[in-house]
């Protein structure tokens, strides 16, 4: 099935412009808390437990869960529907990470901090270019899908549709900072979850088990199969690769900063718990594509295709469209947001005082992110604008960032380390781990396998030979 | 029989790589199938699997022109499609395009998931013993 323009294109505009209006000023509401570059960066560092919860969870729904666990369902079937799922424990697992942050770090910024405090120069630069690379792969990974989708599901134009979306996350960003981002999560998180549990129940209510399990064991027996190869690889691949996610990238740590000391632990377990079932009920529907007559043309449609299909033969009918595009509107916007805030955090805290040693001042703090939100913007529409094939990028980044977990646990909680062993962990997990995913014989669901696995084996082995006492003042 | 101005033949491809003997391979359990003819408002795509080579059975009828088969057993499966005119009358079957899914060797993936249980097993319990060290341990 072709998702058809199911929505005439004046009504698709006026809902994203709403939504895009609703969202900058909420951003300007909130962003007059922000009065100095703390407030900004962290939001005071007083988030409470609602908030804390309910932005780790949104930032968690990307475009991803909404697009890529229904994909994993439908090819890899129950391994693929539930290891999708085990990415919320690495959430849960930076529960107690943040608590080990919070002592070691009290007035850390960013995760560069902790790696330029743990690992040296050589050891941040490593971290840097890993984390600016993945960040920015996966927020133009964002704006395009987000373009793609808006055409899709409206017809608006790809440019269009990509530049708005990603001027209004630019526009709120920049005036509210992480309140405004923690503030509009709360509300997409709670938007994105009635979204997806209405439509998981409509499946359930429309779906003879019955007959649709006979039809899949007759037609796609691997999806019921409990020894798939490439799905049980898969498994603990991408629960890998969402341990390196959320142990190394900024959007977390930033989050782990912002919280106060003792919400932010139970803060991330609550919201891995929380987002733990999203990527099932979203997988379980499109597992069920074949039974419910939904042809599927593009595996990266297979989310919205069955959601479609479904709500149109309900009640809904022609409104189902405009649940969906809000549904992922809000999906989308709440990665963007978060991702142009954490990575506009690291260049302004980071880049400015590790590369140019020139910190913006407290009086030209405001005008120096406008300046890197604004560039980041522009970096990211320019490279989406062309369409590249940037997807390929962030998946391949996944060996990178698994790389980056032994050392990330090893800093926190080791107080002796060979630093030069564990840098040169990283590189070699990291070019180890590209490598198989290219390797015909090997394949994309074994990189962050092997990306863990090299940096695991190099870090314990840099607690034994030659260790040095970790740095624990900045 | 086929009925005058009935469709042509459709004809078939796949992303998928084909051999010299014609054979797509899949390592994944995954086919994206295509086609192409003239004057069609609708089509059929059969798929005969390994166990029956012979025993086709219907897999989609609709207007659309591609889709995507996953969760394919291993071994050779073939597709077939044909087209159907305005008035419901159907053209000749298409050659059939024969895909063999052929996964990971089971010793290497015992092998690979051995691996994957090591280092998240390793992991969990590396967070576990540090944090149970160290919660009560004084800012730095």
């Amino acid at each position: 099935m072709n998702l058809a323009v199911s929505m005439g294109l004046g009504s698709a505009w006026a809902i994203v412009i709403t939504l895009g209006v609703i969202w900058v000023v909420l951003g300007l509401w909130w962003g007059r808390k922000a009065k100095d570059s703390e407030g900004f960066m962290l939001a005071g560092r007083n988030i409470g437990l609602a908030l804390g919860s309910a932005t780790a969870m949104a930032t968690w729904v990307t475009s991803n869960t909404v697009m890529v666990a229904p994909k994993l369902a439908f090819t890899q079937g129950i391994w693929g529907m539930i290891g999708y799922s085990t990415a919320a424990f690495g959430l849960m697992l930076f529960a107690p990470l943040a608590v080990r942050i919070r002592r070691l770090l009290p007035n850390g910024v960013t995760a560069g901090d902790f790696f330029h405090l743990r690992y040296g120069q050589s050891g941040w630069v490593v971290f840097f270019i890993i984390t600016i690379v993945y960040s920015l792969a996966w927020l133009i990974t964002m704006a395009i899908a987000g373009g793609e989708l808006l055409n899709v599901l409206t017809g608006i134009d790809y440019v269009r549709g990509m530049s708005l979306i990603l001027l209004v996350c630019v526009l709120y960003t920049l005036f509210g900072g992480l309140y405004a981002v923690v503030g509009t999560d709360f509300i997409q998180s709670l938007i994105i979850l009635v979204g997806i549990v209405l439509i998981g129940a409509l499946v359930l209510t429309r779906l003879d088990f019955e007959t649709a399990h006979r039809e899949i064991a007759e037609a796609q027996p691997e999806l019921l199969s409990p020894v798939m190869p490439v799905a049980l690889l898969a498994f603990f691949n991408i629960m890998l690769f969402g341990f390196g996610e959320v142990f190394h990238n900024n959007v977390w740590w930033s989050r782990a900063f912002a919280m106060k000391e003792k919400i932010a632990p139970k803060a991330f377990f609550l919201s891995g718990l929380f987002w733990f079932p999203i990527p099932i009920a979203a997988g379980f529907a499109a597992m069920a594509a074949g039974p419910l007559g939904v042809n599927i043309t593009d595996t990266n449609q297979t989310g919205p295709a069955v959601a479609e299909a479904v709500l149109a033969t309900t009640w809904l009918g022609p409104v189902s469209g405009y649940l969906i595009l809000i549904v992922l509107f809000c999906s989308i916007a709440s990665s963007i947001d978060s991702l142009l805030a954490a990575t506009s955090d690291l260049v302004l805290n980071d880049a400015a005082n590790r590369i140019f040693h020139r910190p913006p001042s407290e009086k030209h703090f405001r005008r120096a992110a406008a300046v890197v939100i604004i560039g980041i913007g522009i970096i990211v529409w320019c490279v989406a604008f062309q369409r590249l094939p940037i997807v390929n990028v962030l998946y391949s980044s996944g060996p990178l960032v698994a790389s980056l977990i032994w050392p990330v646990i090893a800093g926190l909680y080791w107080k002796k380390l060979n630093r030069a062993i564990v840098v040169v962990g990283i590189i070699a997990g990291s070019g180890l781990g590209i490598f198989a995913y290219f390797h015909p014989d090997l394949g994309w669901f074994t990189a962050s396998l092997i990306g863990a696995a090299v940096s695991m084996l190099t870090t314990i082995a840099a607690r034994w030979i030659a260790p040095q006492p970790l740095p624990s003042n900045a | 029989m086929l009925a005058n101005g009935a469709p042509p033949a459709p004809e078939l491809s796949s992303e998928l790589g084909a051999d010299d003997q014609k054979v797509h391979r899949s390592t994944e359990g995954v086919v994206d199938l295509s086609w192409e003819t003239e004057n069609a408002v609708r089509f059929e795509l059969e798929e005969a699997g390994p166990d029956e080579p012979k025993a086709f059975a219907l897999r989609y009828a609709g207007p659309d022109a591609s889709t995507v088969r996953t969760g394919l057993s291993e071994g050779v499966h073939h597709f077939r499609v044909r087209a159907f005119d305005a008035d419901g009358d159907p053209g000749p079957w298409s050659e059939e395009l024969a895909v063999e899914v052929a996964y990971m060797p089971q010793g290497k993936v015992r092998l690979l998931l051995l691996l994957g249980g090591v280092v998240v097993i390793a992991t969990i319990s590396t967070i576990l013993h540090g944090h149970f060290t160290h919660r009560r341990s004084p800012q730095s």
